[in-house]
């Protein structure tokens, strides 16, 4: 069963030690569980852990992550009987830092992603640099990556994607209160993109049955967004941040995304925070509802709802508590997802808890 | 597509013009509220969420310049 935890066209794993720190973060070491269940009968539990240290002008990080999934969601591609089913994936990543000179740095990273019919490669680096008296932080970031999927019962199935992906950020210092973000992602896939477990439906000409069909899309995707976002510090005690996002690509989808959060510091080395965020996009110039009737199917076709017309609500409050060198971090959510031009199943609710804790030296 | 590029390549060199903050002024920016991200786990945890169930994504995570507090 591939899970659609790896999935995605451009799907990007962000892992905070993708953070190329133009001087050396302190050595720290965190482990961090996530739960989410939705009204879909998927469950995630994920643990992680994070570890980073530094010396002289060297430093590494390491990364380890394991999504349990227990489901019986059409989200979950199984090739198996529509009963829940239990699966597991693993991710590990390394990465190397070096400071070349004061204020700016290089790192190189590996991930690798592995469930038993879905495996991940990926590399990246990042360059980062501070000018301007620390003014400004420009940073540069190149990833490759490939995908390779199987398809549990169909051992002659292998689908491949190569991809590649160019991150341009800037933060700027405003003012004595105010900080400034922009980024630019531009990337390009070729290969494989649907599922081997998602069919579409056709209904035949004069015919009371339907017919499946595989998923057919493009084999090439090329997608860019940017991102601008605004933090500052209100008060003494208050933070404010507010985002942006706008993406488009050549399957004709496009989405925008706003985010506001606020934080305010308590007594007692405290903070309690909100997070709002909320998404829009439209369907892939290829969706369909529903596909027409006939013989054979449009040549491009998919029954994938992310790629539809679709809309998410998400708040998110999170406590944070430090003790000493350690610092606690909790939060729970809502998220809304819904899928505005499915036939079924257009809407899914979900709730998300967190819990990390985090030593620094 | 190219337009929004050479709009964000504007933005980002505008942004270069702005008033010079000194070391000494950064107390406010030095909050560790000020960081981005100011909990990593969580954003990590949360992309992956809407990673899986969106259709799109980028821009975020790399760069995620701090306030240059010394």
């Amino acid at each position: 069963m591939r899970l659609q935890l790896s999935r995605g066209a451009l799907a990007l794993v962000v892992a905070a030690a993708s953070v190329a720190h133009a001087e050396p973060p302190p050595d720290e070491v965190s482990g961090t569980l996530r739960v989410y269940a939705d009204d879909d009968h998927l469950t995630v539990v994920s643990p992680s852990a994070h570890g980073q240290v530094a010396a002289a002008r060297l430093g590494v990080d390491v990364d380890v992550a394991v999504d349990a999934v227990s489901a019986a969601s059409v989200d979950v591609m199984t090739s198996a009987s529509p009963r829940a089913v239990t699966e597991r994936r693993v991710e590990a990543g390394l990465g190397v830092t070096t400071w070349p000179r004061d204020r700016a740095a290089l790192r190189l990273g590996a991930l690798v992603s592995h469930e038993h019919d879905y495996d991940v490669v990926r590399g990246d680096a990042t360059a980062t640099v501070e000018l301007a008296q620390r003014n400004t932080t420009l940073a540069l970031r190149g990833q490759l990556e490939l995908d390779r999927a199987t398809a549990v019962g169909d051992p002659m199935f292998v689908g491949e994607r190569r991809g590649g992906g160019l991150l341009v950020t800037a933060t700027q210092l405003i003012d004595r209160r105010t900080i400034a973000d922009l980024a630019v992602d531009a990337r390009l896939a070729d290969g494989w993109h649907g599922s081997p477990y998602r069919t579409v439906l056709v209904h035949a000409l004069d015919q009371p049955t339907f017919t499946r069909w595989p998923e057919a899309t493009p084999a090439v995707r090329r997608a860019l967004a940017a991102a601008v976002r605004v933090r500052r510090a209100i008060g003494e005690r208050w933070v404010g941040a507010a985002s942006a996002r706008g993406y488009l690509d050549d399957w004709d989808l496009h989405s925008a995304t706003a985010t506001v959060e606020a934080r305010r510091a308590l007594a007692g080395d405290a903070r309690l925070g909100v997070v709002a965020r909320g998404y829009l996009q439209d369907g892939a110039s290829f969706w369909r509802r529903r596909q027409p009737d006939g013989a054979t199917p449009p040549a491009l076709r998919t029954a994938d709802r992310t790629l539809g017309p679709m809309a998410s609500a998400q708040v998110e409050l999170v406590g944070e508590r430090r003790l000493g060198a350690a610092r606690l971090v909790a939060a729970v959510g809502g998220l809304g997802l819904w899928y505005l031009d499915a036939a079924a199943q257009s809407r899914r609710l979900a709730i998300t808890t967190t819990l990390s804790v985090t030593w620094a030296r | 597509m190219r337009r929004a590029a050479i709009l964000a390549t504007a933005l980002a060199l505008a942004l270069t013009g702005c008033v010079r903050v000194r070391p000494h002024q950064r107390q406010r920016l030095a909050d560790p509220a000020m960081a981005a991200p100011t909990w990593p786990a969580l954003e990590r945890a949360d992309e992956h969420t809407r990673e899986v169930s969106e259709g799109s994504g980028g821009a975020t995570g790399a760069g995620g310049g701090g306030c240059g507090c010394n």
